[in-house]
């Protein structure tokens, strides 16, 4: 019996423990933040390989804008990074509404309920929508409003389970042990927080023809941040920073973002 | 406002189109708590046999999932507990809002259809045990996954 009630109390006070943490990341930051300098992070780190990387990416990338650290970032700030991008062309915002679309439609065809689907969807739709002649603000308090930037993250994560399940052949080769694209979807694409790894932004940027360059932080030898472009040699639109499990927004100069 | 419209629609969709075997019981679609009939299929050894299950949905629904457990009488099955916990990764890591109600009640009367003999999980006691201690929500357990075949 003792035993039975230490192991309740085990579970319950990670349980509590997650909890807690989740609710102090809510608290302490919005789920997008406004423009900052880069150099900002320099404050985050002493040691001297990130320092010397974050130096070697101020004149590329002088401004940044942080997301909120919830298992979601990837996708709330790619989404984020692209409204962006359309509110400063708006010429070419029919056609990537065109290519939403289509996403439904795929989605759809990977078998997702239809009415869920679609929720998520005409809630994307009609947010990027508004770019048409409002203001990229507008959609800044989109993305910081819980209910409608969820929507917007839990569509983005639809598409790109949906995109794997209608290519199957381009991703199996990659899955380890013999998980299958469905097993995977379930596991690491579909479930609400959990984070965004390097296959599931070949799908999303595929699937919405945005290419995205990644600058990565991390403990890799070298004296600059590595960069690169998914997919793989196409014009990237949308400028994120990777940090070991999280990622924010970068703007190049001059900075095409708001305040 | 998203849960109570997001709820409303799955109401009228789960009343208008059911899945086979599967009954929503509640008819107050502003409900949070829904009451769900299921009937063990036929040629499994549930056939007969009908089930009640309580789906709770709490503000964060559909970012979080639903709780749902057996009540009363829950089925004799490798991951249902006495008490009418479920074992179901969707239920909880796997839970995600592309999901709703009438695919949960799907999925664990597809859970219910794959077996061949009725038995307790094997850690049912003491699983009962610490929950008669804490009566903790199934949502407060840190469920191991381990058997996909069931």
């Amino acid at each position: 019996m003792s035993e039975g009630k230490d192991e309740v109390n085990r579970d319950q006070e990670i349980m509590a423990q997650m909890d807690a943490i989740k609710k102090e990341v809510a608290e302490s930051a919005p789920l997008m933040s406004d423009v900052m300098d880069t150099s900002t992070l320099l404050a985050e780190y002493g040691d001297p390989l990130f320092t010397t990387k974050i130096k070697s990416m101020l004149d590329a990338f002088p401004k940044m804008r942080k997301t909120r650290g919830d298992g979601n970032c990837f996708y709330r700030a790619y989404a984020y990074g692209i409204a962006e991008h359309f509110a400063a062309h708006k010429d070419k915002l029919p056609g990537f509404l065109e290519t939403l679309k289509q996403t439904f439609d795929m989605a759809l065809a990977a078998g997702y309920p239809e009415f869920t689907a679609e929720d998520f969807y005409e809630t994307v739709q009609e947010q990027f929508a508004r770019l048409k002649d409002e203001p990229m603000e507008a959609l800044h308090a989109t993305f910081n409003d819980d209910g409608l930037s969820n929507y917007i993250v839990a569509y983005f994560r639809l598409v790109t389970a949906a995109h794997m399940k209608t290519h199957v052949d381009d991703f199996l080769p990659f899955l380890e042990g013999g998980e299958t694209v469905a097993a995977f979807c379930a596991r690491a694409v579909d479930p609400f927080g959990v984070d965004c790894e390097h296959l599931q932004i070949i799908a999303l940027t595929q699937a919405l023809g945005v290419a995205v360059n990644i600058a990565y932080l991390d403990r890799s030898a070298g004296e600059t941040a590595a960069q690169h472009v998914i997919p793989d040699g196409q014009e990237p639109l949308v400028f994120l920073l990777y940090r070991p499990g999280h990622y924010d927004i970068l703007y190049p100069p001059p900075a095409v973002a708001h305040t | 406002m998203a849960t109570k419209r997001r709820l409303k629609t799955e109401h009228a969709q789960f009343k208008k189109t059911p899945p086979e075997g599967v009954t929503l019981l509640t008819d107050d679609p502003t409900s949070t708590r829904w009451i769900v009939q299921i009937a063990g299929a036929p040629n499994t050894v549930y056939a007969g046999e009908t089930f009640q299950l309580q789906l709770s949905f709490s503000d964060k629904y559909p970012f979080s999932p639903p709780e749902v457990i057996f009540l009363d009488n829950p089925p004799q099955h490798p991951h249902v507990y006495k008490n009418g916990h479920i074992c179901l990764s969707i239920l909880y890591q796997e839970w995600s809002p592309a999901l709703t109600a009438s695919s949960v009640c799907v999925s664990i009367l597809s859970m219910l259809s794959s077996v061949s003999k009725k038995e307790w999980p094997i850690d049912n006691d003491s699983y009962m045990a610490r929950w008669r201690i804490s009566r903790h929500g199934p949502q407060k357990t840190l469920w191991d996954f381990h058997d996909d075949t069931v």
